[in-house]
């Protein structure tokens, strides 16, 4: 490892030589000013990362071909029967199916419900200690 | 015959039994029955019981190179405390801190708690700047971060220190919910937040560079511990090595479970853990883990006022005192409580892990600026 001073000697941090009530609160508190310092920066560091992830996936996806779903607009009929099984097994005969919506405006949305409602039961069912 | 007898009871231990000793027996059989028959922590507190157990029997001073001492000695050498780190690195995902960088906030702000008590051990408790540290470092109920810094600063503490935490992490169920409950309305504990993004590989990859980089440029006191963990988190990502994956992350990190609890455990001699600093170091660190958990909440509902498009629910700010994941869980019981369909745990876990790397950071701090 080099031997450069570190951030926290150059602010002039230095540990108090006697336990005086203001010595030891400019101490710690350059350290707390440390910590937060260092997570901002990596905060701020990912967020930059993130949009520069982001602007290169979309460069990249404008130089292949346009992916149009087969089904666009219409559902397949073996989906619309399971659907109406599945309806029919929890909420008993009688029921009626208005409309079958995605549940979320993309396919990541209803990743996302569906990994929220997993978490939930799986909490639900354990008792936390 | 007579003279023989006394020659066998004193070459037997029977006579170096102190009272001392019985009183760490029954501690010991108390941490026993906390891992076993409550099941805390079962695979920590089993070791370190029976590590405790064998400190305080009469058998100690054996020939040098035996097990107990190695393991003892490594402790010392600080070996175990970053593989460890490994290891929790292996088995976090820092996915809900990337996609919630909010987070950080939280998790930087919860270190209130670890510098007031340093400020308060070094005023008022009558502790050195050394010993200071590792009573504060009590505060983020974190094992490996709080024991590598007593081994390096405070050696003479690492008993206290260690029961400490441990007993921290104990009551951090019992403590926190009367606490956020007292903080919270709950209107505020029912505040349903928005499902996190997906985090891509590459941003895990690079958060885990960024980390270590900026961590050890500003701390570099802590760069076994930041380095380590960011190593087992970059190995976890990048898929690559599944055989060294599968065997850090179950038999590796197991095994070195065992070895730090019994390594701690042996430090609990009757002679370094009955001294009036012991309870001083865990009524400092139980005062550290109200004063973060007091500024966390307050720090989210904060964060709240600035953001209320995209609320944050309190009981999250809580979760900056890196006990993972007991504190998310926390978190989310509490949450379930006010509202049961809602879930905030990966919410919850994301501020634990900032926590964690606050008390990381923190750690590094005082092991670079107190030589």
């Amino acid at each position: 490892m080099s031997s450069m001073l570190p951030v926290s000697t150059i602010l002039g941090a230095a540990p108090p030589a006697e336990p005086r009530l203001l010595a030891n609160v400019s101490y710690p508190l350059h350290g707390l000013l440390l910590v937060v310092a260092a997570l901002l920066l990596v905060s701020l560091a990912m967020v930059l990362i993130r949009k520069a992830v982001r602007r290169f996936k979309v460069a990249e996806d404008h130089t292949g071909p346009l992916l149009v779903p087969a089904s666009a607009g219409r559902l397949p009929p073996e989906l619309v029967a399971v659907i109406t099984a599945a309806v029919d097994e929890v909420l008993g005969p009688g029921g009626n199916i208005v409309a079958i919506n995605s549940v979320g405006p993309e396919a990541s949305g209803a990743e996302l419900a569906w990994s929220r409602e997993g978490r939930r039961e799986h909490f639900a069912s354990h008792k936390v200690r | 015959m007579n003279e023989t007898l006394v020659e066998l009871f004193r070459a037997t231990g029977l006579g170096g039994i102190t009272w001392s000793m019985a009183a760490m027996w029954a501690m010991a059989a108390a941490l026993l029955y906390v891992g076993i028959v409550r099941r805390f922590h079962a695979i920590l507190l089993v070791p370190l019981a029976f590590g405790a157990l064998l400190a305080n029997l009469p058998t100690r001073g054996g020939p040098e190179g035996d097990l107990i001492g190695f393991v003892a000695e490594r402790l010392r050498l600080d070996l175990f405390l970053p593989l460890i780190l490994l290891g929790v690195g292996l088995l976090t995902d820092f996915g809900p801190l990337l996609a919630a960088p909010r987070s950080f906030v939280i998790g930087a702000v919860a270190q209130i708690g670890l510098f007031a008590t340093f400020a308060l051990a070094a005023t008022v408790g009558g502790f050195t700047p050394r010993e200071s540290a590792a009573v504060g470092l009590v505060s983020g109920m974190d094992g490996p971060t709080a024991l590598f810094v007593a081994v390096k600063l405070a050696p003479q503490l690492l008993a206290g220190v260690a029961f400490g935490v441990y007993a921290g992490q104990c009551l951090l169920p019992t403590i926190q919910p009367w606490l956020m409950r007292r903080l919270t309305t709950d209107v505020e504990r029912r505040v349903r937040m928005k499902p996190l993004r997906t985090v891509s590989r590459l941003e895990k990859l690079a958060f885990a560079l960024v980390m270590m980089i900026v961590g050890i440029l500003l701390t570099p006191g802590g760069a076994p511990l930041i380095a380590m963990l960011m190593l087992g988190n970059f190995l976890r990502e990048c898929g690559v090595g599944d055989r060294l994956l599968k065997s850090a992350y179950h038999e590796i990190v197991n095994v070195l479970a065992v070895l730090l609890g019994i390594g701690v455990g042996l430090t609990l001699t009757a002679d370094r853990f009955l001294r009036p600093s012991t309870p001083g170091i865990c009524l400092l660190g139980l005062l550290a883990l109200v004063l973060s958990t007091v500024a966390g909440v307050f720090a989210a509902k904060l964060l709240n006022r600035t953001n209320p498009g995209n609320p944050f629910n309190p009981l999250i700010g809580g979760e900056g005192v890196s006990a993972m994941p007991a504190a998310a869980c926390v978190a989310q019981r509490e949450c379930q409580k006010a509202d049961p369909a809602n879930v905030i745990l990966l919410h919850a876990s994301g501020a634990s892990v900032a926590g964690l790397l606050g008390t990381i950071l923190a750690a590094g701090y005082f092991a670079t600026t107190l030589p």
